[in-house]
């Protein structure tokens, strides 16, 4: 019945125009190089919040989708990938545009990403519902053992190491001390500054981290797109090559799975599509050299990782990676707090955002089978007029949160920051996830220390509360593992 | 730069800011309830904690690493000036307002990031500046920054 209503409200002509624009828009952002889709979503929330919830959120689902095809399209034609996540389409996509086989990888990549996209709604669908059920049963040690988890999961594919990744996320709920205390309502390292006593808004950390940085970044390169002499206007339109079904399988289930888990990403998605697909190949010699498959796997694979990674933030509130973080924010400024009362308090919103998805994969279907070579030509934007309009939206974008200078000010300081941090291979990703879970890890640690007396068995006792111990563990000894592993490896090599 | 040196500068930084963090936090919550301000209390200790170990962890790491460089940007003039601009940018705005400091922000930029075709410039800086107006101020109705030394 609530899906039925909320397929009504997703209906309306101003909810389907806000999933083509946004979608549109995705793809336009997604296929410019040096701009991510996180980027376009903490851009898009100061304006999406004008909007009633539903529109606000369609809008940002649309660019979420849009910007992870987009990303594959001057990865294909041009070899430079407009989002880390389809640099694995790269490998694959521009040796077959070279061979005069772009119209083909194009069609293969949109596919590939349409059915990992929406296989990935429908296992959000049917599970998500499921899991915020099972979460209405999590007590105040659960609750901080997930954001333990949340942030563990980060921090596991921290580029930097662990100990990097772990005073990434610790930075993070450092910064979400300052302000009022919530237990006791006292001040705490405000330095008497007003403004700070609500503590600092996570939007503008995130526009000032991922925009600003990426701006700042940018001032190194002469130009974003590595080759400019193809001919978009000659590209062949050529039928989709057969033995498609296995890679694109692989890369839905590989990437919807990695979307679930806190902290990894579409980039890692769609590399690990791509290697499971060439290991089970039939032509494992072609990888490397413009092989279809590989194109189809990992495409599959990001696309998928869309869906996979709203599961934890809609019925969790736990964000899982810096995408999904920044429409946490969206939804927040919507007044809508992730969790299990989504699906109960606001299903429809919530439902008609998650149908919402299904439109915006058709969106970007359509688009993709009949412009992809068009938006090609955005990659030659010069990197000068990009950084100086991106700054512009980033600083009113975070001005117009709270109509408030200090908060573009602090938008800067985040900016400057993370770029050095960044440098130094710190994870901006576990600073953010900090901040945003630093409330709930605070809430949940300090409440279930009242509730048991200060005994930190408390954090032992359930069943739930052992199997997220169980998951914390994998998640941190994963990358240990696979440190020694890499090491031996190199060893028997030497 | 020597990355081992500022690697290591940064974990003696975050150490030393871990045993502040501690001392603070007894202090850090004020309450009637002892029950509430322990707890407080205990989070901001398991923090300070593992910051400090973590740090340390990184100390060691860096401390018998090789030496390598770290680039911080290819370009450090066109880093700089974008820093300044945006810095003058939005320090000008609160007296000048979001129109006029916008119209000569974007050029100004777009000339600092060596881009030289100033009318084309001035023609697409016109033309943000009035997109982000008509869609902040009279699509969404949010004040912009207004004039204020008049």
């Amino acid at each position: 019945m609530i899906l039925l209503e909320a397929a009504q409200a997703m209906m309306s002509f101003d909810v389907l125009l806000a999933i083509t624009l946004g979608t549109i828009s995705g793809i336009v952002i997604g296929g410019m190089p040096g701009l991510t889709a996180t980027m376009a979503v903490a851009l898009l929330i100061p304006i999406s919040f004008s909007f009633p919830p539903l529109i606000g959120l369609a809008l940002m689902g649309g660019v979420y989708s849009g910007a992870m095809y987009g990303g594959s399209i001057p990865a294909i034609l041009l070899s430079t990938p407009g989002t880390p996540a389809a640099a694995a389409t790269a490998i694959e996509g521009y040796p077959l545009s070279q061979q005069g086989k772009g119209g083909m990888a194009l069609k293969v990549s949109v596919v590939a990403s349409f059915i990992g996209g929406t296989f990935s709604v429908v296992v959000l669908l049917a599970i998500a519902p499921i899991l915020a059920n099972f979460a209405l049963k999590f007590g105040a040690p659960e609750y901080f053992l997930l954001a333990l988890m949340g942030l563990t999961g980060v921090i596991s594919v921290a580029t930097g190491g662990v100990a990097k990744g772990i005073m990434s996320g610790l930075i993070g709920l450092i910064i979400a001390l300052i302000g009022t205390d919530p237990m006791t309502g006292s001040l705490r390292y405000t330095m008497d500054i007003y403004h700070l006593y609500d503590g600092i808004d996570f939007m503008p950390a995130l526009i000032g981290m991922f925009s600003i940085t990426q701006m700042l970044a940018l001032t190194g390169e002469t130009n974003t797109a590595k080759n400019q002499s193809t001919d978009f206007d000659k590209i062949k339109r050529e039928p989709m090559p057969k033995g498609m079904t296995q890679p694109i399988a692989i890369g839905t289930v590989v990437g919807t799975v990695v979307g679930i888990i806190p902290g990894e990403g579409a980039t890692i998605a769609a590399f690990l599509s791509y290697n499971v697909a060439r290991s089970k190949s039939k032509l494992k010699s072609l990888f490397g050299k413009g092989n279809p498959e590989g194109i189809a796997a990992a495409e599959a694979g990001n696309n998928a990782c869309v869906g996979g990674s709203l599961v934890p933030l809609l019925t969790l509130g736990i964000p899982g990676n810096t995408v999904s973080a920044a429409l946490m924010g969206g939804l927040m400024i919507q007044g809508l707090i992730p969790g299990p009362e989504l699906f109960t308090k606001h299903g429809v919103i919530t439902y008609g955002f998650i149908l919402s998805l299904f439109i915006a994969n058709i969106v970007f279907l359509i688009v993709g089978l009949y412009f992809a070579p068009y938006f090609a030509r955005i990659t030659k934007i010069p990197t000068s007029i990009l950084i100086a309009s991106i700054s512009v939206l980033a600083i009113i974008g975070s001005y117009a949160i709270n109509n408030s200078l200090f908060d573009v000010w602090v938008m800067l300081i985040f900016a400057l920051g993370g770029y050095f941090l960044s440098k130094m291979k710190f994870s901006l990703s576990a600073i953010i996830l900090g901040m945003i879970l630093g409330p709930i890890a605070e809430n949940g640690f300090t409440q279930a220390m009242t509730i048991s007396s200060g005994s930190y068995a408390i954090f032992f006792n359930s069943v739930t509360a052992q199997i997220l111990w169980v998951i914390i563990i994998v998640l941190f000894l994963q990358p240990v593992v696979s440190h020694f592993k890499n090491k031996r490896k190199t060893q028997k090599a030497v | 730069m020597n990355k081992k040196y500022i690697e290591i500068i940064t974990s003696i930084f975050f150490i030393a800011f871990s045993v502040l963090l501690y001392g603070s936090a007894d202090s850090v919550s004020l309450s009637v309830s002892q029950a509430a301000t322990d707890s407080t209390s205990a989070y901001v200790n398991f923090i300070a904690i593992l910051l400090g170990l973590s740090a340390l962890v990184q100390l060691i790491i860096s401390a018998i690493s090789n030496s390598s460089r770290i680039e911080f940007t290819k370009s450090p003039k066109r880093f700089l000036s974008l820093i300044v601009s945006l810095s003058v940018y939005v320090f000008s705005m609160e007296y000048i307002g979001f129109i006029i400091s916008t119209l000569i922000f974007l050029p100004i930029t777009m000339r600092l990031m060596d881009y030289n075709k100033f009318i084309k410039s001035l023609i697409i800086s016109i033309g943000i500046t009035l997109f982000v107006y008509l869609l902040f101020e009279v699509g969404f109705e949010i004040i912009l920054p207004e004039i204020t030394i008049f």
